[in-house]
């Protein structure tokens, strides 16, 4: 279980967390939902130590979040960024064995969690010695979640994963992510502004705007009993460009 | 930080190993025609002693040959009775070698005696603007304020110079600058200039028909070509100096410079002197051309690849400190642009009265290393700073190693743009390190100088051309480099 407590982010006098109390459930699929600046990315980043909170503090599994606590946690922890977060230098199998190797795990070992990872990912094996740039986007961003899963971490956080996806790239990918993600039966957090993804993917919505939590809950309950005009009319909005 | 400036001193001092011969004695000269040929001429009479001898050219003035000298980088080199007097020893002598020689020992330098023909500064017209001014001696000139005046730097600034002298004979001429000795003749007879200084024994005097204004105050005073040598030098070395003692009278001298000037080559005038005295037949054969153009540009090569090692092995951990967008950073990358900012000849003036450094070819190497640093430090500190943040956020949620992420992402990421200006770097230390060879260290620069001195492009060319070649070359080479270093993820095009 992931806690905030009063926790808030500014950069200046921008501020783009305000204070906030959250719960995130352990072993589902958590989307943070909102425009960009609305503070999604930002509740992202702060759980996975890249910045830390101006106020309150974040606690994992009952114990705090800090500067020494933060290694411990990464090991637990995978996370996908947006898009070119893959190093152009190295092959996709090097990138994916890049943590391992530093470690010094056994290979044998890790090269078949990698094997096994293709597979649940869909990424062809002979596509492994290709580099980034060889890659299609769809696959540049498997090739990220391999990287991300193979140290077996209980904590998944996703940045935009399908952002720089073209429609159909993103139909395939999103597809095998609701089927990954309910083999892997783990903690995924996943920042999206688009409405499909955390129709297929969320158990558990929190919608943002402006810095502050405006609504969370299952999906179908925001659909159904929208706390304030803003969460119809972010619904609506979407649910209209994708048919007009 | 610390393991790279031992690892620095280290390599100085290896670096100075390397190019100091030992057993060699190190001939100085002065940036002129006869200056050449005297230390030439010791030269080869130190050669047939059985020494093996290296001939600093046109070192610079009698400062820094004097500093030279001092400091043990020269073991001796030719100069003027007046001229020690006036500048080194700054008293009011008698300039007789006697007087001279009990105030030299002190600095532990001894005197030859006189080599047998004075050589005194004298103010010079061209024939046909000194009839049409009428104008014979030195007292004259102050009837003719208008006329300019184009003067050596180290005529302008000596106490037995332009200064005192216009005080002595009261004359007040607004328009005096400074001017290359060489260039000043080219000045003169193209008539830019009226009035240039020279020397008595100067060939450029005969061969252009100039005018020496009579000294009617008996301002100049005596200058007699003499050796000055440091005590330590071997005494069999010390005996063939001073064989060339009372053997060289102004006619003689005089000749000896036109050989130089016409035949463009200094051991011409040696190989002259040689048979006159009847040693004809033990004439040194002539350097090759080949020869040379190989030793040039093997020093040229030494040089700037020492320079540039250092540069890379300082220059890339100073990039990696100053990419971090810090005050510490900016600094770094401040004083890098401050070094270059000066310009390669100041800044080879400026190392040369530093301790343990001074007139010898690893001045040279610290000057281009320096001169190197800056586009290596800034392109470093760029290539790692233009580095994605999407790339910098996976390489910390990875929990790379701070030294993994260095070794392995950051600096092969970095690695197109700190190639860039290594490459940068080298193409500039190959032009500047032609003027390594104003304090005898050698190079490409060589037949440039003496080129400059004898006023003949040809000589000059036989340098740059070179140069210029060697700088494409590298140019070429690092493109090679470039495939080979450059991880080949980076070198691919997306589809």
């Amino acid at each position: 279980m992931i806690r905030f407590h009063k926790v808030g982010k500014s950069f200046g006098s921008a501020v783009a967390l305000r204070p906030t109390e959250l719960g995130i459930p352990p072993n589902k699929t958590t989307v943070l939902l909102g425009l960009s600046g609305s503070g999604k990315s930002t509740i992202l980043r702060l759980i996975s130590g890249l910045i830390e909170p101006t106020t309150g503090w974040i606690e994992i599994d009952g114990e705090k979040l800090s500067r020494r606590s933060l290694p411990e946690f990464r090991r637990r922890m995978g996370y996908v960024i947006q898009s070119g977060d893959l190093f152009p230098h190295l092959t996709a199998r090097r990138n994916i064995l890049l943590v391992a190797q530093q470690l010094r795990l056994g290979m044998e070992e890790m090269t078949g969690r990698m094997e096994e990872l293709c597979v649940l990912t869909r990424f062809p094996t002979n596509l492994l010695d290709r580099y980034p740039l060889e890659l299609s986007g769809g696959e540049q961003r498997r090739v990220s979640l391999i990287r991300a899963l193979m140290l077996k971490p209980d904590i998944l956080l996703l940045d935009e994963p399908m952002g720089a996806l073209d429609p159909m790239v993103r139909a395939g990918l999103l597809k095998d992510l609701k089927t990954l993600f309910e083999r892997l039966n783990e903690t995924v957090i996943l920042v999206t502004h688009d409405l499909m993804e955390a129709a297929r993917l969320a158990d558990w919505v929190v919608l943002l705007k402006a810095g502050k939590i405006i609504q969370q809950g299952p999906f179908a309950e925001l659909s159904l009993c929208p706390a304030e005009p803003f969460v119809t009319e972010f619904f609506r909005a979407q649910t209209e460009e994708a048919y007009s | 930080m610390r393991t790279q400036l031992i690892l620095l001193l280290a390599w100085v001092f290896l670096a100075d190993r390397a190019l100091a011969g030992d057993s060699t004695i190190v001939l100085g000269s002065k940036r002129f025609t006869e200056s050449y040929v005297l230390s030439e001429l010791a030269k080869r009479s130190l050669e047939e002693a059985g020494f093996h001898v290296e001939h600093r050219q046109g070192m610079g003035g009698t400062i820094v040959l004097w500093e030279a000298l001092k400091q043990g980088s020269i073991a001796a080199y030719p100069d003027y009775t007046g001229t020690i007097q006036e500048e080194i020893l700054k008293r009011p002598l008698t300039p007789s070698i006697s007087a001279l020689r009990e105030q030299l020992a002190q600095y532990g330098i001894g005197i030859t005696e006189e080599l047998g023909f004075n050589n005194t500064y004298a103010l010079v017209m061209t024939r046909a603007r000194a009839n049409q001014l009428g104008i014979q001696k030195i007292s004259d000139l102050s009837k003719h304020p208008e006329l300019k005046l184009g003067l050596t730097h180290e005529f302008l600034g000596r106490r037995d110079g332009w200064g005192p002298l216009e005080r002595r004979y009261g004359l007040a001429m607004p328009n005096v600058r400074g001017i290359d000795h060489t260039l000043g003749y080219l000045a003169l007879l193209n008539g830019e200039i009226d009035v240039k200084d020279a020397y008595t024994t100067d060939a450029k005097i005969d061969e252009n028909d100039l005018v020496v204004l009579k000294d009617d105050l008996k301002f100049f005073p005596q200058y007699r070509a003499v050796f000055l040598y440091r005590f330590d030098t071997p005494p069999r070395a010390i005996q063939a100096l001073r064989r060339l003692e009372g053997t060289l009278d102004e006619a003689k001298m005089i000749h000896l410079n036109e050989i130089a000037e016409s035949t463009k080559d200094y051991s011409a005038a040696a190989d002259w002197y040689f048979k006159q005295i009847g040693q004809g037949n033990k004439l040194n054969h002539p350097e090759s051309f080949a020869h040379k153009l190989t030793r040039w540009t093997l020093r040229h090569l030494m040089l700037v690849s020492l320079s540039l090692a250092a540069a890379i092995a300082l220059g890339v951990p100073l990039g990696i400190y100053a990419s971090k967008e810090n005050f510490v950073g900016e600094i770094i990358l401040g004083l890098a642009g401050l070094i270059q900012t000066v310009p390669a000849l100041a800044l080879l003036a400026l190392l040369v009265p530093i301790p343990f450094l001074g007139i010898r070819p690893v001045t040279a190497i610290v000057a281009l290393f320096l001169y190197g640093l800056l586009p290596i430090v800034r392109n470093t500190a760029t290539g790692l700073r233009d580095i994605p943040p999407q790339i910098r956020d996976a390489a910390e949620v990875l929990a790379l190693k701070p030294r993994t992420r260095l070794t392995t992402i950051f600096l092969p990421l970095a690695s197109p743009s700190i190639l860039a200006g290594i490459k940068t770097s080298a193409i500039i230390n190959i032009g500047a390190a032609t003027l390594a060879a104003l304090i005898g260290a050698g190079g490409l620069g060589e037949p440039i100088i003496s080129g400059l001195n004898l006023n003949d492009s040809t000589t000059i060319l036989e340098g740059a051309i070179p140069a210029a070649l060697m700088a494409i070359a590298a140019q070429a080479l690092f493109s090679v480099l470039d495939r080979f270093l450059i991880p080949r993820g980076l070198r691919i095009r997306p589809t």
